[in-house]
């Protein structure tokens, strides 16, 4: 860390916080995903509407944090004189090296939380669509023929969770 | 299999079951009875993982039926309370239809043609064809009677063959209901499930049961229910008791449940609708309709047993009620008047039995005093039989039968005597004395007469030990033992009675005739002066004329003020007294009176005297009847004798069958005169008369039981719109509750595909998100 300027390190030092804000926005969402999940047989009920409005909001958020997460990366390329969208977190916690340390840290947990937000959105999605697929049949019961249900990202197979 | 994935197979047969349930409710939206059914979700419970409480998604626990049971119970009660009022309905329009109120067929219209066909008889008493019209009109409402009283008993029979049709219904729901109870709590006991449609049918059979009988239903803890009615098992967890229909010992219709010790009184349902008509109103309508009929014949009858009919008489008549053996000694003719079983009752009063010498056509009047208290019916019999020319009898059938001697006739009626000094006591030919005041006379021990006759004198004994009352003897009495002694018979003289007094007379006339009284100690008792008594050569004759129209019954009695000849002595006057001894009038048949002429009396009557001399110091006077009501016993209506009804009913009030075949028997007559239409005059007079017994006249007292009807119906009627208003409310209430609405369970469908739709839309970028994350990563 001795080779590095002291505005590449008071760079990484935002990055680490931006990386922080992530991790509990990821975090919030997951918790959310979790309640959503909780209440999918039941989408009239006040914990379906309720959570999905949050991520709604939650996600709502979302722009803001990309925008400063790709602030701080084009400021600490710069630092580094390397371009910003080049960079991931390990390898610019390795250009640290020892100084990078609260960045590969903060690193491990943002990749944690986010498989474990991935995995539980698979989830959720897989019980969505059967149950939405469910509700359209019975809508095409009692209404009669209907144009099939359009197809989108949720149609087709999904890979729910394979490492269980 | 993975977690995941069986959250997935749990979450898709959970919709899977919603599927079912919801095209279930949609499919029987239309099914009587069907509640909506609900699928009741919970989360599966978690599983332990490497010390991880996982969630295991959502399942499906039971499916269960939208019912509110207390509702449900009350709409089963109101179901009774309607199908009792429905019941009842029917059958009390079918009575209402039956009366034909307001119209020409019915009662009132009938009996208004009575009166007015004996109004036009009374016009023209001799014409047959009148009186024809009379029974004709008469028939019409007989037959009107007979008609709707049998019709009430059918439709009471009807009403008990409906009864048992119902219950029939009821055995065969109570054993559907025995089945579902089984089948109910067979599944609930396997499957652990709630057997949904299976219970909507019992409801609905309860419901259908309900209608039919009130019923009470307890449902048991195994899901089974006991259904009870008053209080007694019809429906067991397993059995049925079954009901049976029967007519009681006093033909009224009789639930039982086998195996009860009693009769049930069911309260709701068409059943009770039924019994409550056929018990309470079409009994109250018959039982109106029959006192109706009742009091007509005691109507009509009262005034026409006291008539006389074309013929002028009866030489046999044959009453239409017969004696009953009361006390059930094996005689009939000991009863006493008043417990004789007769269908009317007996008054204390006076029966006046007028027999006619059909040669001469002198009419001899007699009265007989009853008292029903005292006098019995072999009383009453020994009583005409003692009149001369008639003869009373009790017929196998413990009917009276009176038969007149050869030569006679008699009636009961009001006939006025035109000659009432038949003895010549008020200044006639015969030598003549009269007690000065009525009888009965008292008389403490035996007592004398001493009379002087052609013959010299001698002396008659009175013994008052002899008399029915000792020491007080009547007119009758006294005379009949004066003319029980022979001296006094050998002196050509004879004893009679003028109103309650007694008068002794010569049997000779002209004024050769004579006797003297010179003295005895009963002449004080008996108002009778000493002296000598001379007949005369121009007698007195008198006549009475007129119609009777006083109030009641009285005995007049003609006395002179003093002595004179009749049309010629200044001042003469006649009282004319009551049987109380009040005067009613003083006529003048002094100088100035044409003798002949008619003088008015009061009450409708006149009386006319010849030249004559009368005498007040010789107690001349004469007495006579004048009779308003010649039976004020009823003796005649409570025997039936001349009656013109017969029967006591609506069932068995009918023309006297005599009078149907031959018209000329219809009594028009009061007097017996011809042309006297005084009978038909107090039949139409029942038509305005206050009947005490129905509370009004015959007209007001049908006019409430039609009124009472009407109003009853209008009451029930308001009563089923009033419960039927509120079942619709029960009704619609339950449909909230448990019915299925398409619309809604779509609107439900849509906003749940709204939802998931929404959540996939974030779902997907929560998946971009992620994706970019990583690859900062």
């Amino acid at each position: 860390m001795s080779g590095l300027t002291e505005g590449a390190k008071r760079q990484l030092g935002r990055l680490v916080a931006v990386v922080r804000d992530e991790i509990a926005a990821h975090e919030r969402l997951d918790a959310l995903l979790a309640q959503q999940e909780a209440s999918v047989a039941r989408p009239s009920s006040d914990a379906f509407r309720e959570a999905t409005l949050a991520i709604e909001a939650e996600l709502a958020r979302a722009p803001h944090r990309t925008q400063k997460r790709e602030t701080a990366l084009k400021a600490i390329g710069a630092e580094l004189g390397v371009a910003g969208a080049a960079l991931t977190l390990t390898s610019l916690a390795e250009r640290f090296g020892a100084g990078g340390d609260a960045l590969r840290d903060e690193r491990d947990r943002l990749q944690s939380i986010a498989l474990r937000t991935q995995a539980r959105t698979r989830k959720v999605a897989a019980l969505v669509r059967v149950h939405r697929e469910v509700t359209r049949e019975l809508l095409q019961s009692a209404l009669g023929d209907e144009d099939e249900p359009r197809g989108d990202v949720l149609s087709g197979g999904t890979l729910i969770d394979a490492e269980v | 299999m993975s977690l995941s994935t069986n959250i997935g197979l749990r979450a898709l047969l959970t919709s899977q079951a919603a599927l079912d349930t919801i095209g279930h409710n949609v499919a029987n939206a239309n099914t009587e009875g069907f509640s909506r059914q609900n699928l009741l979700i919970s989360n599966s419970r978690p599983l332990n993982l490497r010390g991880l409480q996982l969630g295991h998604g959502v399942q499906a626990d039971q499916v269960v039926r939208s019912v509110d049971e207390l509702l449900n119970g009350r709409i089963v009660r109101q179901a009774s309370t309607i199908g009792r009022l429905d019941a009842q309905l029917v059958e009390m329009q079918s009575v209402e239809a039956l009366l034909g109120e307001p119209g020409g067929d019915g009662f009132g219209a009938l009996l208004d043609g009575i009166f007015e066909s004996l109004s036009a008889l009374s016009a023209n008493t001799e014409d047959i064809v009148n009186r024809t019209g009379a029974v004709q009109s008469t028939e019409d409402l007989i037959t009107r009677f007979h008609q709707v009283s049998n019709e009430i008993s059918q439709l009471q029979s009807d009403a008990q063959i409906k009864a048992q049709s119902l219950s029939d219904g009821v055995n065969v729901l109570a054993s559907r209901i025995v089945d579902l109870n089984q089948e109910i709590t067979q599944i609930e006991a396997v499957s652990g499930t709630v057997a949904n449609d299976l219970r909507d049918q019992r409801d609905v059979a309860l419901m259908a049961l309900a209608e039919r009988v009130d019923i009470q239903v307890r449902e048991n803890t195994e899901g089974a229910v006991q259904v009870q009615v008053d209080g007694q098992l019809l429906v067991g967890a397993s059995n049925v008791h079954p009901m049976s229909v029967d007519i009681s010992a006093d033909g009224q219709i009789e639930v039982r449940l086998e195996g009860g010790v009693r009769p049930v009184d069911p309260s709701g349902g068409e059943i009770a609708g039924l019994i409550e008509f056929s018990r309470a109103f079409a009994s109250e309508v018959g039982a109106g309709l029959d006192a109706y009929a009742l009091e007509i014949a005691r109507a009509l009858n009262s005034a026409h047993s006291t008539g006389v009919p074309l013929d002028g008489g009866f030489t046999q008549l044959r009453a239409s009620n017969a004696v009953t053996d009361v006390d059930g000694d094996g005689e009939v003719a000991d009863e006493l008047l008043r417990d004789a079983g007769l269908p009317f009752d007996v008054n204390t009063g006076a029966l006046y039995v007028h027999v006619i010498d059909e040669t001469t056509q002198e009419v001899r009047t007699e009265r007989i005093d009853v008292d029903p208290s005292r006098m019995t019916v072999q009383g009453f019999l020994d009583a005409i039989s003692s009149i001369d020319g008639l003869t009373a009898r009790l017929d196998t059938f413990g009917r009276v039968d009176i038969d007149a001697t050869s030569g006679n006739r008699f009636h009961f009626g009001r006939p006025i005597n035109s000659a009432p000094d038949a003895e010549g006591t008020f200044g006639g030919g015969r030598a003549t004395t009269v007690s000065a005041f009525d009888g009965p006379f008292s008389l403490a021990g035996p007592a004398t007469i001493d009379i002087t006759g052609p013959g010299g004198p001698f002396s008659v004994t009175v013994d008052p030990a002899t008399f029915e009352t000792v020491g007080e003897g009547t007119a009758e009495e006294i005379a009949a033992a004066l003319n029980a002694d022979a001296n006094f018979t050998g002196a050509n003289l004879q004893a009679s009675v003028v109103g309650e007094r007694v008068a002794i007379q010569t049997v000779g006339e002209g004024s050769a005739e004579s006797f003297q009284i010179t003295g005895g100690t009963a002449l004080t008792a008996l108002g009778i002066a000493p002296g000598t008594y001379a007949g005369q050569d121009l007698a007195v004759q008198v006549e009475l004329s007129g119609t009777y129209d006083g109030l009641a019954n009285d005995r007049w009695t003609f006395e002179p003020l003093g002595d004179g000849v009749i049309g010629t002595t200044p001042g003469l006057e006649v009282a004319v007294r009551d049987q109380n001894g009040a005067v009613l009038v003083t006529l003048d048949v002094g100088a100035g009176y044409a003798p002949g002429n008619a003088i008015d009396i009061a009450d409708g009557m006149s009386v006319s005297f010849t030249v004559g001399e009368v005498r007040a110091s010789d107690g001349h006077a004469f007495a006579t009847d004048v009779i308003a009501d010649s039976d004020t016993s009823d003796v005649l209506v409570a025997f039936g004798l001349n009656a013109y009804l017969t029967g006591t009913d609506a069932r068995t009030i009918d023309i006297r069958d005599d009078i149907r075949r031959d018209p000329r028997l219809l009594a028009a007559s009061a007097t017996g005169a011809v042309g006297d239409g005084g009978a038909l005059l107090d039949m139409i007079g029942a038509q305005s008369a206050d009947v005490t017994a129905l509370g009004g006249t015959l007209g007001e007292y049908y006019g409430e039981i039609v009124g009472d009807v009407g109003f009853q119906i209008a009451s029930a009627q308001s009563a089923q719109s009033i419960e039927s208003d509120l079942m619709s409310s029960l009704e619609a209430q339950r449909e909230e509750v448990s019915g299925v609405n398409v619309d809604e369970e779509l609107v439900r469908m849509i906003q749940y595909e709204q939802a998931y739709s929404a959540a996939a839309q974030y779902l997907q970028v929560i998946t971009q998100l992620n994706d970019t994350v990583l690859a900062l990563v």
